[in-house]
Parts: structure tokens; C-alpha cells; sequence
């Protein structure tokens, strides 16, 4: 089994219930999410003008980078299916569970690193500094694919939420079902440049509105070497920019770079 | 937090760092902040130097804003180290590097405040540089370090160390070395002043 969601960017308005629903749901701070949806165009595209959203979350992938690069001490961990079919394996604090293919995490032994969070090449992980205790600055948080409601027969809650039903979840080992059969007509994830991790939040739509997403939101693995430094160098610096953001230091200057130009607007 | 967050407060505070010195933000807790970091990053006796010229002078601040003047606005015979990266890589002020800078900015869609300087200012680069973190853009990240910023960066650096009277400045322009440089490069040096 493997769960999935497709987006069918032909029904998406863009109204952002999916990411409200998913904040209230799961009580997201800001300004972290766990879904998101994103704005492309109106440009101008090799097959017309194309203008779509990108609403994005954890694509539980097939071979999850984040999960490979949990530092939590492995422990042995049994999983159990629907059918009462039980696997035993050693995981770190986050996992792809063998089941049901999400994948989750145990906030109880994540140390809070963010190792993972800058792993993932979709950016669909964040530190919850909600959830800090006494040994982290918080806990590492995501989409689960709503696995409580969806174990309690529900279904995810941007998935229930959403106005025109673009968001169908399911199980894309299920040839029947409603999800495998867009994968039939087309629907593909966004897959990293160069890669496989096998992505299962997937996109349906017509030809320029896809070209426009997988243009624009074709991501790209990220450099584990520099990510594991980098790891290093933000647990040294971390009290002392801590004490720079409470005194105020940071950004006193004010801002000179302002997020909101696009592309299309240089030199023009 | 993640990493990358930390690292977008390290571009902002090393960003701040280069501003023009004014008591508004340059007090007693900024230099504690800065002591601190150069600490942890086991450079302590360079925080120590730092300590010794501002204990040592009627008016620290004053000091810093005629290095300031000095090295980076106006200075004579001449100025010595203009913080731009075309002055570097065009011999020019704002030359085609100016221009390369503010489009990648734009590729990434940020632009420029009407008061802003040069979109190749030291301050602007960490400023962008720690945007890119913000936004976990790790890949634009090191694209812009490796393209726009380590080629002039180097040249400007080394400027600034030989000819810095104050250790303050040696001090940052080895700070920002540090945390903009390629993985192969030793850890922090301490400063040899």
C-alpha cells in the first residue's frame, strides 16, 4: 500500500482552505505550514498563456532524503497493517512506514536538529519551536497525511475542506482506485532534478499549467555534505544569534530587499 | 528552528555587522553578541583584541566611523576597500557585476528599495544571502556564493586586512570569510593582528 494525493490543478481556485483547514487541524504556527499553495503566472508559456497554483506538501516520497539524514539513536519500532500483519524495523526518529508509505515522525525522539527540514528539496519540513523542551529549540513537523483521521476512516482534512474537490487521496497501489486511475491519465509528481526519490503527491493538469508548475517547482536534491556543515556551523552559532534576534540586532538596518519583484519585471 | 534559519541570522547579523557604526545598534550588547560568536567559533582572543581597542578609547564609536569613512566610503589618498563587487570585477562602479547581481535578485524575486545602494553592497549580498536561507533555497544559496560573491570577495578581504587600523574590521571581513567560503577551507583562522 502506498497512500498518495493528487491535486487536479484543472479544479484548484486557489483559495487556500486546504492550508487554513491543515492550520487549524493540526495547530501549524506561524509562519510555518504544512501545505501550501502557491501562485504561477498568468505567463506566457511555449503552449499558450499558462496560470495555475502550486499547492504543495510532504510528497511522502518513495526514497525519502530526510529519513536517511535523522541523527536520532535507531530504534526498534513494529508497525502494524490493517490487516493485522506486523513489521519490525530499526528507525530513527522519522520513518517511511511499511504499510501505508507516509511518512512520519516521533516527536518524542526527534532532537530537533532540522537536519530533515533541510533535507527535503520541497521545503515540506519545518522545527515546530511550539513544541521546544528542555533538550531542543523544537521538533521537527510536517504533513502526515492526517493519519489519525485517515485511521479513524476520515479523510485528510485539506482533502475534506477542499471547495471543488480538487485534492483526491488514496492508495496508488490500488489500480482502482480513484487516485492510480489519474495516474493513468497523467497525473506525475514533481520529481527532483537529476534524481528518484519517487514523490506521491502528484499534479494533474493541462499541458502549459503543468509545463508552468514542473518549470518553476522542479526542485533539486540537496547537497548532503553542505547540509550536514551547515548543521554543524547553526549548532555553534545558535545561542549567540539567538541573543542577537532577542536584543533586537538583527535586521536593525531595515530591509533594502523586498520579496515581490518577479522575473518579468527586470529591465523593463 | 532549522539550520538554515540559524545561518540566515548569521548573514543578517555579519550584514549588520558592516553597517555604518552608530551608537543606535553598536552598544554594549552587540559587541557581547559579537564576542560570543567569535567564542564559540574558538577565535576568542580575537574578540579579546576587539575588547582592548574600544576599552582603550575615549570614543569607540567615533573610531569606528573614521575606519568606516576610511576604508569604505572616502579616504586619502584614496579609498581602500569600496565594498561592491564591481569594483572588483569591472573596475568599475556598478559595471555588468552590479547588474548580474540585481537580476539574479530578481530571478529569485526579490528587488531593490528606492534608498538602497548598489545591488553589489557587501550589505545587500549578506542581506540576499540570508533571504535565500530563509527560504531554505540552499541551491540559490550556494549558486549566488559561487557566482556573485566568493570571486570579488577574496580581493576585497584581502584589502581590508592589510590595510585595516581597527582590529573590528580585520576581524568581520575574516567573519564573513568564513561563513561564505567553499567546504574544502580550513576552520576559522584567529586573526593574526
Amino acid at each position: 500500500m502506498q497512500y498518495g494525493m493528487i491535486i487536479d490543478l484543472e479544479r484548484c481556485v486557489g483559495c487556500h482552505a486546504c492550508t487554513i483547514a491543515c492550520r487549524a487541524e493540526w495547530e501549524v504556527p506561524v509562519p510555518y505550514q504544512r501545505n501550501w499553495v502557491k501562485r504561477l503566472g498568468p505567463t506566457m508559456t511555449d503552449d499558450g498563456m499558462a496560470s495555475t497554483y502550486y499547492p504543495g506538501l510532504c510528497n511522502h516520497c518513495d526514497k525519502p532524503p530526510c529519513v536517511a539524514e535523522c541523527p536520532a539513536d535507531p530504534v526498534e519500532m513494529t508497525f502494524t497493517a490493517k490487516n493485522s500483519k506486523t513489521k519490525t524495523m530499526n528507525v530513527a526518529a522519522t520513518w517511511k512506514d511499511p504499510f501505508d508509505g507516509s511518512v512520519q515522525i516521533d516527536k518524542d525522539r526527534c532532537l530537533g536538529c532540522g537536519a530533515c527540514a533541510d533535507a527535503c528539496p520541497y521545503g515540506a519540513r519545518y522545527v515546530n519551536p511550539a513544541l521546544a523542551d528542555d533538550d531542543s529549540a523544537g521538533k521537527a513537523d510536517k504533513c502526515t497525511y492526517c493519519k489519525p483521521r485517515v485511521e479513524a476512516g476520515l479523510d485528510p482534512a485539506c482533502v475534506q475542506t477542499c471547495i471543488t474537490g480538487a485534492r483526491i487521496f488514496g492508495d496508488l497501489s490500488d489500480p482502482n482506485s480513484a487516485v492510480s486511475q489519474y495516474v493513468k491519465k497523467g497525473a506525475k509528481g514533481l520529481e527532483v532534478k537529476g534524481g528518484h526519490i519517487g514523490p506521491n503527491s502528484r499534479y494533474y493538469g493541462n499541458k502549459k499549467d503543468m509545463g508552468l508548475l514542473f518549470a518553476d517547482y522542479t526542485p533539486e536534491l540537496a547537497d548532503m555534505a553542505s547540509v550536514k556543515r551547515r548543521a554543524m556551523m547553526a549548532s555553534m552559532v545558535k545561542p549567540a544569534m539567538k541573543k542577537a534576534k532577542d536584543i533586537g540586532i538583527l535586521g536593525l538596518a531595515g530591509a533594502m530587499l523586498v520579496k515581490g519583484f518577479s522575473e518579468n519585471e527586470d529591465n523593463k | 528552528m532549522s539550520p538554515s534559519e540559524d545561518i540566515a541570522r548569521v548573514y543578517r547579523f555579519l550584514s549588520q555587522c558592516m553597517q555604518y557604526p552608530d551608537t543606535e545598534w553598536m552598544n554594549e550588547e552587540f559587541f557581547n553578541v559579537l564576542y560570543n560568536l567569535l567564542g564559540t567559533l574558538g577565535a576568542l582572543e580575537d574578540g579579546v583584541t576587539i575588547k582592548k581597542e574600544i576599552d582603550n578609547s575615549a570614543d569607540p564609536i567615533e573610531d569606528l566611523q573614521v575606519e568606516y569613512t576610511r576604508l569604505f566610503i572616502n579616504g586619502v589618498p584614496h579609498v581602500v576597500a569600496p565594498p561592491y563587487g564591481s569594483v572588483y570585477m569591472d573596475k568599475a562602479l556598478q559595471g555588468t557585476f552590479a547588474g548580474n547581481t540585481l537580476a539574479f535578485y530578481r530571478e529569485k524575486g526579490f528587488g531593490m528599495e528606492d534608498d538602497a545602494d548598489f545591488p553589489d553592497h557587501l550589505i545587500h549580498e549578506l542581506e540576499f544571502l540570508s533571504l535565500m536561507a530563509e527560504e531554505h533555497d540552499l541551491a540559490g544559496e550556494e549558486e549566488f556564493l559561487k557566482k556573485l560573491f566568493r570571486p570579488w570577495y577574496g580581493l576585497f578581504q584581502a584589502r581590508v586586512t592589510e590595510e585595516a587600523h581597527h582590529p573590528y574590521y580585520r576581524v568581520i571581513v575574516q567573519l564573513i570569510d568564513f561563513f561564505t567560503k567553499e567546504e574544502e577551507k580550513d576552520g576559522f583562522q584567529p586573526n593574526k593582528a
